[in-house]
């Protein structure tokens, strides 16, 4: 087990940061992604990994040897920060150098480990300029070589993307992928970009409030969200209130009415009971437009109307009013609809969560 | 701005003139009289009959002003380097914020010493300094000029520590860095031009220094300024000699200032 994270927990003052957080790490190159909104704890997470912040309470353990007290220099992993950190008197090479000649390595091999650090990243060249000197996305690149050079046991990156801009960051994206699989080095990436986390990852730990509300595979994340939150953190989600009229807990499937009284059959996360008080939650490519009227006593078919369409290039996006319900629907250019237009709808791949206590939606 | 378009610039041009004065007048004086060789002020009051260097040949001649020179630079380059040993843990820590509850008190300490008149913390040393064994001595003196440029140093350290980013500090130790390297490949490098600052600060407080080394240190340790007041009419009269020792005093300063400006790149802020 390359890392293992053991109910950690970190307060600062009288705000828990992180509340007993767990996970681990299965294979030696699986890229494992912190996400969740800025204040969730996962920078937090991601510094008491690299032992830059001691845990109140918990455990971190690295191939079965304990390092929770063990000083970050002690430590040889690799941590790219959000700003890069790039030492601002150094040269490029002396950048990525640095970690080298603490090691006290040959010259020639700190010359030999630089370059080939600076080829990974495609940075050839650029060894005599100083980082400000550099574009953001060249700089970003020299953060990387930077913690390559070490050859480090674990990469941890701190949302190494978020000040590239849009075009970058996709692109940057699938290279840091490509590059982490081909060095085989384990990682641990923190990021509040949905997308991002769901291109990069092999497994997601979603986070609210300094917990982990859920771990999976992008696509488990995307379609099985636990929670509304997930639901609504991950990819966009629409969202109707209604109530459990029946409920087959072998299957899981749940039938609800809605406050205007349609049916809408769908699929509970949790065990529901009779009469509770539900939210449905539907992904916007999964509302269909119906053409025929005669169908409309089926079930999961509701009547909307079309409130505002927006194009997007290889999309439509329209926003429908369901009796006060705002629901996004997305369709290919090959509808045409007008606002007010009414239209009725097909929901599909549903999710019934149990309203939280205090949820307000 | 609408009326009297011109008026307000011919105004402010003439309070200038008039500052500049003020400011260069006595200056001007000061270096005629180190180099006034015969000067009958009453025929002619803005130039001296006959200019040498006779003033300056005559204090590199006089082995006790020459050791009072010597002092003058000698105590301000130990006190440059110990205020800045003394300023750089504190200044670390305002500076990179890491104890929040100390920063205040730490900022308020820092400049306390420049609310506080020469003269009484001068009196308020002697009976130390008489316990201690201090008086008249080197360190005495260096001690005491420490206090006054402890502002000035503080100051420009925590400015210094303030404009590094403290990911750096993790940067470095994740890349294997133990503390000391950090002070030395990561924060000395970086803090150069604000050490600089300081350190020309703290120098220049020390050799304008009077008071307390006339409290303290006279008279087996005697500067410059001290020597200036002794010519000024302080115990002879002799301009000629004060101001050839004036510009002793100022030109190291006014030479250090303006290459650590060109170095550095920073304009020295006293406050």
């Amino acid at each position: 087990m390359p890392l293992k994270v053991i109910n950690v927990s970190k307060r600062f003052g009288s705000t828990v940061a992180l509340d007993g957080i767990s996970f681990e790490l299965n294979k030696r190159d699986e890229f494992f992604s912190l996400l969740g909104p800025s204040g969730c704890g996962k920078t937090t997470a991601l510094r008491i990994i690299a032992g830059l912040l001691d845990p109140d309470e918990g455990k971190v353990f690295f191939e079965d040897e304990d390092l929770t007290y063990i000083p970050p220099e002690k430590r040889n992993f690799g941590y790219v920060f959000q700003n890069y950190a790039l030492f601002p008197h150094m040269t490029v090479f002396e950048n990525v150098a640095f970690g080298l000649k603490l090691r006290k390595l040959p010259q020639n091999e700190i010359r030999k480990r630089v370059k080939e650090s600076l080829e990974m990243v495609g940075l050839t060249g650029l060894e005599n300029r100083r980082p400000r000197q550099l574009s953001g996305g060249q700089q970003q690149r020299v953060a990387i070589a930077r913690v390559l050079a070490i050859q480090p046991r674990l990469l941890l990156l701190d949302e190494p993307l978020s000040n590239l801009d849009a075009k970058l960051r996709e692109k940057v994206r699938f290279e840091l992928k490509d590059l982490q699989k081909r060095l085989g080095i384990p990682a641990v990436y923190v990021t509040h970009d949905q997308a991002e986390a769901l291109v990069l990852s092999d497994r997601i730990a979603v986070m609210q409030n300094g917990k982990i509300v859920q771990i999976g595979s992008p696509s488990e994340i995307y379609r099985r969200p636990s929670t509304a939150y997930v639901a609504d953190f991950i990819g966009i989600s629409n969202f109707m209130k209604g109530k459990v009229v029946e409920y087959d807990s072998s299957s899981r499937e749940v039938l609800v009415e809605t406050d205007v009284g349609d049916l809408i059959k769908g699929y509970a996360t949790q065990d529901l009971r009779k009469g509770e008080k539900v939210m449905l939650s539907i992904r916007p490519e999964n509302i269909k437009v119906i053409n025929s009227e005669k169908i409309a006593k089926e079930h999961n078919i509701i009547k909307v109307n079309v409130k505002r369409i927006t194009f997007l290039g290889d999309s439509y996006d329209y926003r429908l009013d369901y009796s006060g319900w705002e629901l996004r629907m997305k369709t290919l250019p090959d509808i045409i609809l007008h606002e007010k237009q009414q239209i009725f709808v097909k929901l599909m791949d549903i999710l019934v969560f149990r309203m939280e206590e205090g949820e307000k939606r | 701005m609408r009326a009297g378009k011109h008026s307000p610039d011919l105004l402010s041009i003439g309070v200038i003139i008039l500052l500049g004065i003020y400011i260069f007048g006595p200056l001007y004086l000061m270096l005629l009289e180190s180099v006034a060789e015969v000067w009958y002020r009453g025929r002619q009051w803005w130039f001296p009959q006959q200019v040498g260097i006779k003033w300056y040949e005559f204090i590199f001649r006089d082995p006790d002003i020459f050791r009072a020179i010597w002092l003058t630079f000698i105590i301000a380059v130990t006190v440059a380097g110990f205020t800045i040993a003394l300023c750089m843990l504190p200044a670390y820590t305002v500076g990179t914020g890491k104890l929040k509850r100390l920063q205040e008190v730490l900022e308020s300490m820092g400049s306390i010493p420049q609310t506080i008149p020469a003269v009484a913390l001068g009196v308020g040393l002697l009976p130390i300094y008489h316990t201690l064994g201090l008086l008249y001595s080197f360190h005495g003196v260096v001690f005491a000029h420490s206090i006054g440029a402890i502002p000035y140093v503080f100051r420009n350290l925590v400015r210094g520590f303030n404009s590094i980013d403290p990911s750096l500090e993790d940067a470095a130790r994740t890349l294997g860095a133990g503390w000391l390297t950090i002070i030395r490949k990561i924060y000395i490098p970086i803090l150069k031009p604000y050490l600089a600052a300081a350190a020309v600060l703290a120098f220049a407080w020390s050799i304008n220094e009077f008071v307390l080394t006339m409290l303290l240190g006279f008279p087996q340790i005697t500067n410059i300024a001290v020597k200036v007041y002794q010519n000024a009419g302080g115990y002879y009269w002799s301009p000629h000699l004060a101001g050839s020792l004036s510009v002793i005093l100022i030109i190291p300063s006014m030479i250090i200032l303006f290459v650590i400006e060109r170095m550095t790149g920073i304009k020295l802020q006293t406050v």
